[in-house]
């Protein structure tokens, strides 16, 4: 009997656990959409079918969707846009698609990497022989531009144009003038006023709770790199091209300087001791609270309306200004490396459109067209005279414009101008979009580079990131800076990347 | 000598077949109770044991466009094995995995039996209500929540906790900043978090304890802590041990969510474990097979654990099975 009662209540506890770890073990079904393929052949005489698929960040295309309306009428098309919210899940259904051989007919790769892969398997259509075709699209984009889209020796994905330059430190006009301190315009004037942010109360409320700076991670200390003309120390900002060569931040003889500098700021006790840990806008958070009176942001994250208003109602008298990249002991002085082999926008074509010339062809006028200055201007305000008006060339959007052209975007398939782009979307803020546009940027090429086989990039990032804080926390002195090098090439093979990196970059033109 | 040898292998062959008819009789006879377990049985062959063919790309360089039947097999077949054993970081994930694991094994198993004892003892229906229902809510909150929370107490510029101290004249503690704190809160937000909801199986366990036997041991004088001594315990020792068995089973995970949630680079010495390497190595870098390599890995070991503690279990009495 009591064996009986025992197996009973063991039964019962299995089952509890077993509903338990069902629950627990669900939730992560792949969500397929049962999207059609849309590859119904049109007669060669009505509109061309062309389904295009990219990640949309949650926007979606209204009703009356006037840039669609105007492209298939000017272009004789059909076009059918598959958007997906999030990269992850887009990264999927194009992988699940692939895999079936039903890829959409342009569609975006999310990264280098990805793209890589997919023309590996070979699921992709080499596109530098129809280059010749795309005359606008080729002039609009640049050489630099195209170079995104290659993969060994071939043209693999048409990239978008345009690339936002952003990025410098802000600081607390009204605690400078509090202090009486003039703006800091060398790193070691950075120091002292961070200096005195931390010590002299510069919020006058009699607490010793202020920082001088915060950030992200080493993100926070990217103009100091600049300053000894060097890159940060990110595996997206490591090589670049310097007295014609191709260089890595980690081996120039710069970087223990600008790590020694960097340690000075911590060891002063000015820098949030969150720095590393802070996620998200955290770092942000602080500064427009009013405990940290130095950042390095953007100006859209610091003066776009929704923005001011949060730092403005935390304190009225908060006055937040643009500084110039500081400048080292050299007089070098770059603000944030624009990484300009990032893969923003990678329109690929499946390998299956070789027989299907009439939609290829439809792909390649489209490109053309959204590169011209007609087809650029509808794409990225809309439609003239309703939402934009031209005065002479320069256009000025007007109050329907701002209100429907949000999702435009989503057909700018050649890229845009950035900063044009951003400065007549944002008229008030152009100062602020100039300023950061102007400044002095190093321009870093990692994303041009394929990792070599054998080598584990995550691995040798932990590697590289741990041993830096070591070195900027004074945990690991900076005279160990060599052994940590061997280290890095001898168990992470970092050499290897190194090599391929140079190897890879000369080939298509950098530094020889 | 051949022919005894003939002899007794028919009789076993009549024997095994006379204990499957019997067997056979049985499952006829309770045909209705198997035709109720069958729908979980279906559930289990589709979402546990059909996708285990996908283990297979483990030894394969897995390559989506060819999917997992024609991908190329791996060379050697345990390149993904060797390139997970042969990390340099491997032996500190597997010392953080078991490490963190153990601790919320520890710290987490004890305070839910013990809560659900004093549920159990409760006499105030409505107070043991209230706290039970308030007591297993934070089970529903997503690892970021926790994280924000965390974040409002124990930040080392901003939290609640560290505020009062500094105010108190002392310095701050970087609670989620040190290397010496990290594991300490992972175990606790873990024990905050499943306090409540790891008492309620317990519960459930003792309140199917027979009531005469509490009856019994009242009229023969016991005090209340003899009789959870002698009854509520003994009462619940099979489920105990169940469950250790089968967290001992999955004592490679160390709670993914959470590790990634709350880690960052300067924490990585103590807080990064396998699942957070292989999202990082495998995931980011689209290296599947890896991923399902490590995965193997974890299964194996786990399977190896269950059936050896069960084994154990089995000398002291109690066993799953």
């Amino acid at each position: 009997m009591k064996m009986n009662k025992t197996g009973a209540t063991l039964l019962a506890t299995l089952m509890l656990a077993a509903t338990l770890t069902g629950c627990g073990g669900s939730g992560n079904g792949n969500k397929e959409n049962a999207e059609g393929a849309g590859n119904g052949q049109a007669a060669s005489a009505g509109p061309v079918d062309l389904e295009i698929a990219q990640i949309s960040w949650g926007t979606n295309l209204p009703g009356d969707d006037f840039v669609k309306k105007e492209l298939d009428a000017k272009l004789n098309l059909t076009i059918t846009q598959t958007l997906v919210g999030d990269q992850a899940d887009y990264e999927n259904q194009m992988n699940v698609r692939a895999a079936s051989n039903n890829l959409p007919d342009l569609f975006i790769a999310t990264t280098k990497a990805h793209l890589q892969k997919l023309a590996e398997s070979g699921s992709l259509l080499d596109l530098t022989p129809y280059l010749e075709k795309l005359p606008e699209y080729t002039a609009a984009a640049g050489e630099d531009v195209l170079k995104k889209g290659i993969i060994g020796d071939k043209q693999y994905a048409l990239p978008k144009a345009g690339q936002a330059r952003a990025y410098t430190y802000w600081i607390r006009k009204d605690w400078l003038d509090k202090l009486g301190l003039p703006k800091p315009a060398t790193v070691d004037e950075l120091l002292e006023v961070a200096k005195a942010f931390t010590e002299q109360d510069p919020d006058g409320n009699g607490k010793k709770d202020t920082m001088g700076l915060t950030g992200t991670n080493f993100q926070a200390f990217e103009p100091i790199f600049g300053a000894y003309g060097v890159t940060n120390i990110f595996d997206t900002t490591q090589l670049f091209v310097k007295d014609g060569k191709v260089v890595d931040t980690l081996y120039e003889p710069a970087m223990k300087e600008a790590l020694t500098t960097i340690r000075k700021f911590l060891d002063a006790g000015v820098v949030d001791p969150e720095l590393v840990s802070n996620k998200g806008t955290m770092a942000q958070d602080k500064a427009f609270q009013g405990k940290v009176g130095i950042i390095n942001i953007d100006w859209a994250q610091m003066v776009k309306e929704d923005k001011v208003k949060v730092w403005k109602g935390a304190n009225p008298k908060a006055d937040w200004i643009q500084l110039d990249a500081p400048k080292g002991p050299d007089g070098s002085a770059y603000s944030n490396a624009v990484n300009i082999g990032m893969a923003g926008g990678l329109w690929a074509v499946p390998k299956r459109l070789e027989k299907e010339p009439e939609k290829l062809n439809k792909i390649l006028e489209l490109f053309n067209y959204t590169a011209s200055a007609d087809g650029g201007r509808l794409v990225q305000f809309g439609i003239k005279d309703t939402h934009y008006t031209l005065d002479g060339d320069k256009v000025v959007i007007t109050d329907k414009g701002r209100e429907e052209a949000g999702y435009t975007w989503l057909y700018q398939f050649a890229g845009r101008e950035e900063t044009d782009y951003l400065k007549t979307k944002f008229t008030v803020l152009a100062t602020y979009i100039d300023f950061e546009a102007n400044m002095p940027r190093i321009e870093t090429l990692d994303g041009f580079v394929q990792s070599p086989a054998g080598y584990n990039a995550a691995d040798a990032n932990r590697f590289i990131e741990e041993e830096m804080i070591k070195f900027i926390y004074g945990k690991n002195n900076i005279e160990n800076y060599d052994k940590f090098l061997s280290t890095l090439e001898s168990t992470f093979k970092y050499d290897t990347y190194v090599d391929a990196a140079v190897e890879q970059l000369n080939k298509l033109g950098y530094g020889k | 000598m051949e022919q005894p040898i003939a002899v007794s292998a028919t009789t076993k062959a009549q024997a095994h077949s006379s204990r499957l008819r019997r067997t056979m009789a049985d499952v006829w006879k309770m045909r209705t109770l198997y035709i109720m377990l069958l729908p979980c049985l279906v559930w289990y062959f589709i979402f546990k044991y059909l996708p285990m063919y996908g283990v297979i790309i483990s030894f394969k360089d897995y390559n989506f466009s060819d999917g997992i039947l024609h991908s190329p097999w791996a060379d050697p077949w345990y390149k993904y094995f060797e390139m997970f054993f042969q990390s340099p970081y491997f032996s500190q994930l597997l010392g953080n995995t078991l490490l963190i694991s153990v601790y919320k094994l520890l710290f987490g198993m004890l305070p839910s039996i013990l809560l659900a004892i004093l549920f159990h003892e409760c006499r105030i229906s409505w107070l043991k209500r209230w706290v039970q229902t308030l007591s297993y809510m934070p089970h529903f909150l997503s690892w970021i929540v926790i994280y924000g929370i965390s974040i409002a107490f124990l930040s080392e510029t901003t939290g609640l906790l560290n505020r009062w101290i500094t105010d108190m004249g002392g310095s701050a503690i970087p609670f989620l900043n040190g290397v010496e704190w990290f594991r300490s809160v992972l175990v606790s937000t873990e024990i905050w978090k499943d306090l409540g909801w790891g008492a309620i199986i317990y519960l459930a366990a003792i309140s199917s304890i027979d009531p005469t036997l509490y009856e019994a041991a009242k009229v023969d004088g016991a005090s209340r802590l003899r009789m959870i001594w002698h009854i509520t315990l003994p009462g619940i020792r099979n489920v105990i041990v169940l469950l250790l068995i089968l967290r001992i089973g999955s004592i490679l995970d160390a709670g993914f969510e959470q590790v990634f949630v709350f880690y960052h680079q300067r924490v990585y010495e103590v807080g990064d474990i396998i699942d957070t390497w292989v999202y990082r190595t495998g995931l980011q870098q689209m290296n599947f097979s890896l991923g399902a390599t490590v995965g193997l890995f974890k299964s194996a070991i786990g399977f190896i654990l269950v059936f050896g503690t069960n084994k154990l279990a089995k000398r002291w009495g109690e066993s799953i099975w």
